[in-house]
């Protein structure tokens, strides 16, 4: 990707790698070393450090307090904050809810929640799946019903909503009607967590953490003043910004920092009197996902020059969030492998980073790392999903 | 011992074993159950364990003689495969398939221990291992010093299973001193409550208990000597050969579990107004772990007989196998759940987990690659094919 950026591109990058060089908390630094996976508090400071300087919103438009830069740059920008080990931006507000509220809010909703997604005031999740509506979104049973009073009263479930125990609002999609087609009763309502009736319970991974959780609705009363558009289009709004968000999903950065971590590995892991570095068939394996991984870079690029062309790609972008999450299961599997049995010792980060046995430090993390991201083919679009889509959508068949 | 085709499959006696295990399974080892085992403070039930020793599984493979039920290894693999499928963390494998039978290769007083080791009373466990490595496992550090009819021994071992279950582990130590022997390692067998012996415990990603060992001028008398070399290397090739056979019977039964989870999972879910089992997709990626469950059985009977022939070729076939299908077995089985794969609740987790272990247990892939390719037959040049 290097030989392709130009001048101006490296002094924007330089400029970004100078402010987190000077910013960044100590704090981050050492838990970066110690490989301790950031708190919630770290990741709202670092926003609201970034908001600060300029860099809350960088995909938003300048009118909306973005910073209005080029895909590449933002791409540059997210790579620089984790390879300098910096919290990544969380992606509930500033790129799935923001750019709705953007497209289709109010105009009080505007000026309530952009500002306040830019500066953490408000910290977003997301409220779609539910236990029989996962892969299948439009079959979503949570009901909201809207009274005389202006108010809908929702009532429902939904699952595998992360970070919902941290967050103060969800943006959810309720369903309103239940008499035309399944998309079409679908309302994109905006919920404080806060809510009387709304319960959150806890719904631990593979990796034994608190990321994901179940909420529960109880005659959650919600202002109609927070539904989002008009009622009955919530699949519309929520489905059209998708395509654009993919474009960046492919994780790139920190499938870099998973190859850089495997050589780290590889250089002071001892097998058999010689070095794990030296040894020439796992190195291969290495060097094989390494160029998977550029080309996939090079890919992202290709679909970005597309856009700023003028020729926004279609479903195909999604096949960048198939190889990507392929990629990062497969970095993670031979870091697992470098690992061998040192492996084995284990507390979840959520058990504090005491818990975690002193003698293992270097491999912190890696188990972790590879039970979680397991649902990355899973998640924002099961893969066999994405194909099915490409099938039909691209190919026509 | 002499095997033929025939016993690539279990004989009637062997299914009528796993049966009596699939229902001692079945009736302890719900899911709830069992993680309030292994959460615990012991990490293994131990009324289970008696359970296990009363049903003679812990003696099975124990001659007569020596107190136990004069079975095969087939058999005690049999109970291993059963046992996998529960996800049982009590220390069979430890006691029975590898202690007690390298206590049955060496003459002298230890082979007393035998009986208890029938009865339940006795665990064992093997402390061999030092760092990361399979098959180099050469020039161990601790020590073992001859000090005038008694033995001292000095160092560390890594990642003990089932360490803390234990009360005797059997301790591969170097001979101190000039000689032919300095160069391998000796046997002896260790109480845990030896003055100098120290266990720190770990708990792994799949929820078993591993032990730190510490030894520092530990005292043993001469009776505490299992093996001298060379009579003491064979005893370690032999003990990681049936390891590995054990490992391939509880991957097995775990995989057999893991298929029926899934398969079960597909039949019963609903997405876009149909079963999931009737997407193609998703049928052709149960078969692949239907034929991956196929593969594992082959595997596992070819690691049983190879211990039993001491065929180093059919065991690294084995080997390379586990460590490719294991994993891929557990992570497939994940996708095929979707997001309710990925609830620590379900037991699918605990499965994949313990599958990822195993695999990485059987050491790395280039290593096993790598032996397979060294213990390669001699070139029989009438055997060639015609090209």
């Amino acid at each position: 990707m290097e030989v392709l950026l130009s001048a101006e591109d490296k002094r924007f990058r330089d400029e970004i790698r100078d402010f987190i060089l000077r910013q960044r908390p100590l704090a981050f630094l050492d838990k970066a070393r110690r490989r301790v996976p950031f708190s919630p508090d770290d990741h709202r400071l670092w926003q609201r450090m970034l908001n600060d300087a300029g860099y809350g919103a960088p995909a938003w438009p300048v009118e909306h307090g973005g910073c209005g830069w080029s895909p590449l740059r933002q791409m540059l920008f997210a790579e620089e904050l984790l390879l300098h080990d910096c919290p990544r931006q969380s992606p509930y507000g500033l790129a799935m809810v923001g750019p709705i509220i953007m497209a289709f809010g109010s105009e009080a909703q505007k000026r309530h929640y952009l500002p306040r997604i830019r500066s953490a005031d408000d910290w977003w999740c997301q409220g779609y799946s539910e236990r029989q509506a996962g892969s299948d979104l439009a079959s979503l049973a949570t009901r909201a019903q809207l009274g005389a009073d202006g108010y809908y009263t929702v009532n429902g479930h939904k699952i595998w909503t992360s970070t919902a125990h941290e967050a103060n609002m969800m943006f959810a999609l309720v369903r309103t009607d239940n008499t035309g087609p399944r998309q079409q009763g679908i309302t994109f309502l905006l919920i404080p967590m806060d809510s009387a009736g709304l319960t959150v319970r806890p719904l631990r991974t593979l990796d034994g953490n608190r990321t994901i959780n179940e909420v529960f609705f109880d005659d959650v009363r919600v202002p109609e003043t927070n539904r989002v558009g008009e009622a009955g289009k919530g699949w519309a709004y929520s489905n059209a910004l998708l395509q654009n968000e993919r474009l960046l999903i492919a994780d790139i950065p920190r499938s870099k920092k998973r190859i850089a971590r495997i050589k780290t590995l590889a250089a002071t892991t001892q097998r058999g009197g010689h070095a794990l570095a030296e040894d020439s068939g796992f190195m291969r394996r290495v060097a094989l996902l390494e160029a998977d991984l550029e080309v996939l870079q090079m890919g992202t690029l290709r679909y970005l020059s597309e856009l700023q062309a003028g020729r926004a790609p279609g479903a195909e972008v999604s096949l960048l969030k198939i190889r990507g999450s392929e990629i990062g299961q497969a970095l993670n599997a031979l870091l697992l492998e470098a690992a061998g049995r040192s492996a084995l010792p284990y507390a979840p980060s959520d058990h504090g980073a005491d818990a975690y046995p002193d003698d293992f430090d270097d491999y912190r993390g890696i188990v972790e790392q590879h039970l979680f991201y397991r649902a990355s083919t899973i998640y924002g679009g099961a893969t066999e999903i994405l194909k099915s889509v490409i099938a039909k959508r691209v190919l026509g068949i | 011992m002499v095997y033929s085709v025939a016993d690539l499959t279990p004989s009637d006696e062997a299914r009528m074993l796993a049966d009596a295990v699939a229902r001692f399974v079945d009736d302890r080892y719900s899911h709830p159950d069992w993680r309030a085992i292994v959460d615990g403070e012991a990490g293994y039930c131990q009324t289970r364990w008696q359970q296990m020793a009363d049903l003679g599984w812990t003696g099975l493979a124990i001659a007569e003689d020596d107190g136990g039920y004069g079975g095969q290894l087939a058999e005690l693999l049999q109970v291993v495969e059963g046992l996998g499928r529960g996800l049982a963390t009590e220390p069979l494998v430890s006691t029975a398939v590898i202690g007690a039978d390298l206590i049955a290769q060496c003459e002298g007083p230890a082979r007393t221990c035998l009986r208890r080791v029938a009865q339940g009373e006795l665990r064992l466990a093997l402390a061999d291992e030092e760092a990361e490595g399979w098959d180099f496992n050469e020039g161990l550090a601790t020590v073992a010093r001859d000090q005038g009819g008694r033995w001292r021994l000095d160092g560390r071992k890594w990642l003990v299973p089932d360490a803390p279950h234990a009360h005797q582990m059997i301790v591969s130590a170097r001979i101190d001193g000039p000689g032919a022997e300095a160069a391998s390692s000796a046997l002896f067998l260790v109480p845990v409550d030896q003055p100098g012996v120290e266990i720190t415990v770990i708990q792994s990603f799949d929820r078993r208990r591993l032990g730190q060992v510490l030894l520092t001028g530990v005292e043993l008398d001469q009776q505490s000597l299992l093996a001298l070399p060379p009579h003491s290397a064979a005893l370690i090739a032999r003990a990681r050969a049936r390891l590995l056979a054990a490992y391939a019977a509880e991957g097995l039964g775990l995989a057999q579990r893991v298929l029926e989870l899934t398969r079960t999972y597909l039949s019963a879910r609903e997405q876009f107004g149909s079963r999931l089992s009737g997407f193609q997709v998703l049928q052709h990626r149960l078969v692949d772990l239907f034929i991956a469950v196929e593969e594992l059985r082959t595997v596992a009977r070819m690691a049983m007989m190879a211990c039993e022939l001491a065929d180093q070729r059919m065991l690294g076939a084995a080997r390379i196998k586990l460590i490719q299908l294991l994993p891929m077995v557990g992570r497939q089985a994940i996708q095929l759940h979707g997001g309710m794969g990925m609830s620590d609740e379900y037991p699918l987790g605990d499965c994949m987990k313990r599958l990822e272990a195993i695999a990485l247990s059987c050491g790395p892939i280039e290593q096993a690659l790598d032996r397979f390719r060294r213990d390669a037959p001699p070139a029989d040049q009438s055997a060639r094919p015609s090209v």
